[in-house]
């Protein structure tokens, strides 16, 4: 790791390395690098504090953003509402529990959640491909492989329901893991999957071939 | 707590067998100037709680590591394990990395790891809090209103999913050098609400995040400080 070139500030602007940074999407070795130069850079640290509270921020409008509608959805239907209490007093209960259920929406994540199909569980071999379900709508897909110590491992996006695990990946046997997959179904919508995990056989366990 | 280690810090620093002058990173620490010990350490403090904050999310936990770190960190120094000081950098960033992992593993191993998976797009309330004063989050918030829809989703897709601005231009189809500079203009703005009331990095900044600078200029050496004031 000593051995890795340091970097200047110069290439921390015009790399946007501290953008990719606070997104979580620079690779290990720049990461590294970059880490190691805030350490000593005055500079590039006030600018890394701008730029986490800066994704803060944008992260904190977004969530609002979804309330929005809703909230204005309330506001705006105040009269339907008062109408709707008022039919719901009049309206006989019995209408109301004709067939004795309740109607809920279902949650748009609940109605489409990818499904990691493979690797899952216990497998014999370094797996080349990870499988997970069609979600209705997406249009990519987010891969997340860590491992059991939280390192990331792999994180790509593709718009298929596979993908082929790159070579550098370190998946070494009787080692465990953890991955999951996102699906993007609109602008900087994404639905989660569960967390699934996978341990990959030792090799010493591995059946011994039969006696000559 | 941090001053208390900072006391600590500096007390095990002076203790340490150091060279008359040397250049930690770029850092200069000399033996006749005890207050620049404490500079180094408020420096690595900062840069190592960027990095724990960044990497855990969680104040209370990130700071542990910066304090873990650092201690390592002295220590190294007062045994003479740590022998050539330009390497302090490194040497720091691989004990917290080392600290940080530590940490994931003392976690409830699946339970955590699903959380953090769960969390990384979004830090828990707070979480910037030994990092960002409340002045400075509210000076943002405020410039941030004056962004427009456009500028707005070029600093989202940068910040948040980390494309360069190349990128931001193959998918809307724009030049980049069109991009670079909405979002360098952008920028400037928020870094001036950002740093209003402090020391301002721009004054003085060759390069900052997000300069209007391309590679060619700088090759060329082309004066681009008309850019950025923009």
């Amino acid at each position: 790791m000593s051995g890795m070139s340091e970097i200047s500030c110069e290439r921390v602007t015009l790399e946007e390395l501290l953008e990719r940074y606070v997104a979580g999407a620079l690779g290990a070795d720049d990461r590294d690098r970059l880490e190691r130069h805030i350490l000593v850079c005055d500079r590039c640290q006030e600018e890394a504090r701008l730029a986490l509270a800066l994704r803060r921020e944008l992260a904190r409008e977004r969530q609002q953003a979804r309330g929005r509608p809703r909230t204005r959805w309330i506001a705006a239907g105040i009269g339907t509402a008062a109408a709707a209490v008022l039919l719901a007093v009049v309206i006989p209960r019995a209408m109301l529990e004709r067939d004795g259920t309740e109607h809920r929406d279902v949650p748009a994540a609940e109605a489409g959640k990818p499904n990691p199909f493979a690797p899952i569980g216990r497998v014999p071999r370094r797996p080349s491909t990870f499988i997970w379900s069609r979600v209705a709508g997406a249009d990519r897909y987010r891969v997340t492989v860590l491992s059991a110590g939280g390192d990331v491992l792999l994180e790509t996006e593709t718009a298929d329901t596979a993908l082929a695990v790159p070579e550098g990946v370190d998946l070494d046997p009787g080692s465990s893991f953890f991955w999951k997959v996102d699906a993007r179904i609109g602008w900087d919508r994404w639905i989660k999957s569960e967390v699934v995990e996978f341990a990959i056989q030792p090799v010493d366990a591995a059946p011994e071939a039969p006696d000559r | 707590m941090a001053d208390r280690l900072t006391e600590v810090g500096s007390s095990l620093w002076a203790g340490a067998r150091r060279p008359t002058s040397c250049c930690a990173g770029g850092l200069k620490v000399s033996e006749d100037s005890p207050k620049l010990d404490r500079e180094v350490l408020d420096r690595l403090q900062t840069g190592l709680r960027i990095v724990a904050l960044q990497e855990l999310g969680d104040p209370v936990a990130s700071e542990e590591v910066v304090q873990e770190t650092i201690a390592r960190v002295l220590s190294a120094l007062r045994d003479d394990r740590l022998n050539d000081p330009t390497k302090l950098a490194a040497y720091a960033h691989s004990v917290a990395r080392h600290v940080i992992a530590d940490e994931y593993r003392s976690r409830a191993r699946s339970s955590n790891l699903r959380s953090r998976l769960g969390q990384q797009a979004s830090d828990p309330p707070g979480a910037l809090e030994n990092l960002i004063s409340a002045d400075e989050r509210t000076r943002l918030r405020f410039a941030l209103r004056g962004v427009g829809g456009r500028d707005r989703q070029i600093l989202r897709l940068s910040f948040e999913e980390g494309l360069s601005c190349a990128e931001i231009a193959r998918r809307h189809a724009e030049p980049a050098a069109r991009i670079r500079k909405r979002k360098s203009r952008a920028l400037q703005r928020l870094r001036e609400a950002f740093f209003a009331g402090s020391h301002t990095p721009t004054a003085t900044a060759t390069f900052h995040m997000g300069a209007d600078v391309s590679s060619e200029e700088r090759q060329q050496g082309t004066d681009t400080s008309d850019h950025r004031t923009g």
